[in-house]
């Protein structure tokens, strides 16, 4: 029996360890300085939903995104090598994270989440939504019948995406899944043009636009360098928060 | 004719001299961070400094600023959060380095009741109070938190 897994061992090996890192704390492990704080509260979210990436066929349209009860999990730190971007509406703050979740059949999932600062204080549990590059194909896992990602037929073709979007501050994130060769997105409402940056991500590309509050409706375009994508282009209707 | 003596009140000055370390202490363990460790600090004795003649029990009540103070930075850390840890700058036995480095990765609920049930010794009831969460809710924070720790550790 290793006594270092009992629980009196477990406790034990905690308070030598909590008494022993404090003590190595002295005034000069401290930076003197005097300087005042202010503090900002922020309101709690206490429910879980992971939006599994909203598949669609070309021109993609709304796509509701699932929903998936995960958890009990609280949000800690997020490894700095999974963040892709981040960004804020309106003065809310976003990550684009590297997505390290898995699927039905213990299959990695692929592509990003979108984490809204709000909704994902630390010690809150996970508030996000998922956006995967690929189409659900039905499949076998375990005797059941279940849906995977599967990005073969996306591949053959750059003109296939996926997007769907998240209420971020008084407007929306929408996330472009797009094919690895695409290099922008291109957004166009008016006067109003914006090319979207591609970020790639288990091998597609994924550009998140930050639609302006007073935007009703735009086209998108996929580009590869400057040429646009035959039969990519879509034109959307800004949902309403 | 009785006549009321006044209540023994601990100097702020004296106060801050003695305690300042020992709250920087508490502050580190729930944070991990210097900065937020002396920010919330700070910031608790600065709040008490023009109330200072009605508090009657300094420590406990400097103790409690300090918690809500790094609680409150904890939500605020998610702008931090590519930015990893203050390491601690001495060497610790590879035991403690182990284990601490299990704590530090401890969502912050969790890690605060350890915090201040281990180190401050305090029953979990008491716990719940000053985190200002339901009873039921820290008792399973303990129990995860432990849970964690016994299987990384182990």
């Amino acid at each position: 029996m290793n006594d270092r897994t009992t629980p009196d061992s477990t406790e034990q090996r905690v308070r030598q360890t909590l008494h022993t890192v404090a003590h190595t704390l002295t005034e000069d492990a401290f930076d003197v300085a005097q300087r005042p704080a202010t503090r900002t509260s922020h309101r709690r979210r206490r429910r879980i939903v992971l939006g599994v990436g909203a598949l669609t066929l070309i021109p993609a349209t709304f796509a509701a995104a699932a929903i998936v009860n995960q958890g009990p999990e609280y949000v800690d730190t997020i490894p700095p090598e999974r963040i892709v971007m981040s960004g804020s509406v309106d003065g809310s703050r976003y990550l684009l994270i590297e997505t390290d979740r898995t699927g039905q059949c213990d299959e990695p999932i692929t592509g990003v989440e979108l984490v809204e600062e709000s909704e994902n204080l630390l010690g809150s549990e996970w508030n996000t939504s998922g956006y995967e590059y690929g189409e659900y194909v039905e499949t076998h896992c375990g005797g059941n019948l279940v849906h995977v990602n599967d990005t073969a037929r996306y591949l053959e073709d750059p003109a296939l995406f996926n997007s769907s979007g998240t209420e971020v501050g008084n407007s929306f994130v929408w996330v472009y899944s797009v094919h690895p060769g695409v290099t922008a997105v291109r957004i166009t409402s008016g006067d109003y043009v914006e090319e979207l940056e591609v970020f790639e991500v288990d091998g597609a590309g994924y550009a998140p636009f930050e639609i302006p509050e007073d935007m009703t409706e735009y086209t998108a375009e996929l580009l590869i360098g400057d040429q646009v994508v035959p039969g990519s282009a879509e034109e959307r209707t800004v949902p309403q928060p | 004719m009785e006549i009321e003596k006044p209540v023994p009140v601990v100097g702020f000055e004296e106060a801050y001299r003695e305690h300042r370390v020992a709250l920087l202490r508490l502050a580190y363990l729930m944070s991990g961070s210097h900065d937020a460790s002396e920010d919330a600090v700070q910031s608790a004795f600065t709040s008490a400094h023009d109330r200072w003649d009605q508090i009657e029990k300094p420590l406990p009540y400097l103790k409690r600023a300090v918690v809500n103070l790094v609680k409150d930075g904890q939500r605020r850390r998610f702008r931090l959060l590519a930015t990893p840890p203050d390491p601690v700058t001495v060497d610790l036995p590879p035991e403690i380095d182990e284990t601490w480095g299990q704590i530090s990765r401890l969502p912050w609920t969790q890690r605060a009741v350890v915090v201040l049930h281990y180190y401050e010794d305090l029953p979990l009831v008491e716990v719940a109070e000053l985190l200002g969460r339901p009873a039921a809710t820290v008792r399973s924070d303990h129990r995860r938190a432990l849970d964690k720790l016994r299987r990384a550790i182990s």
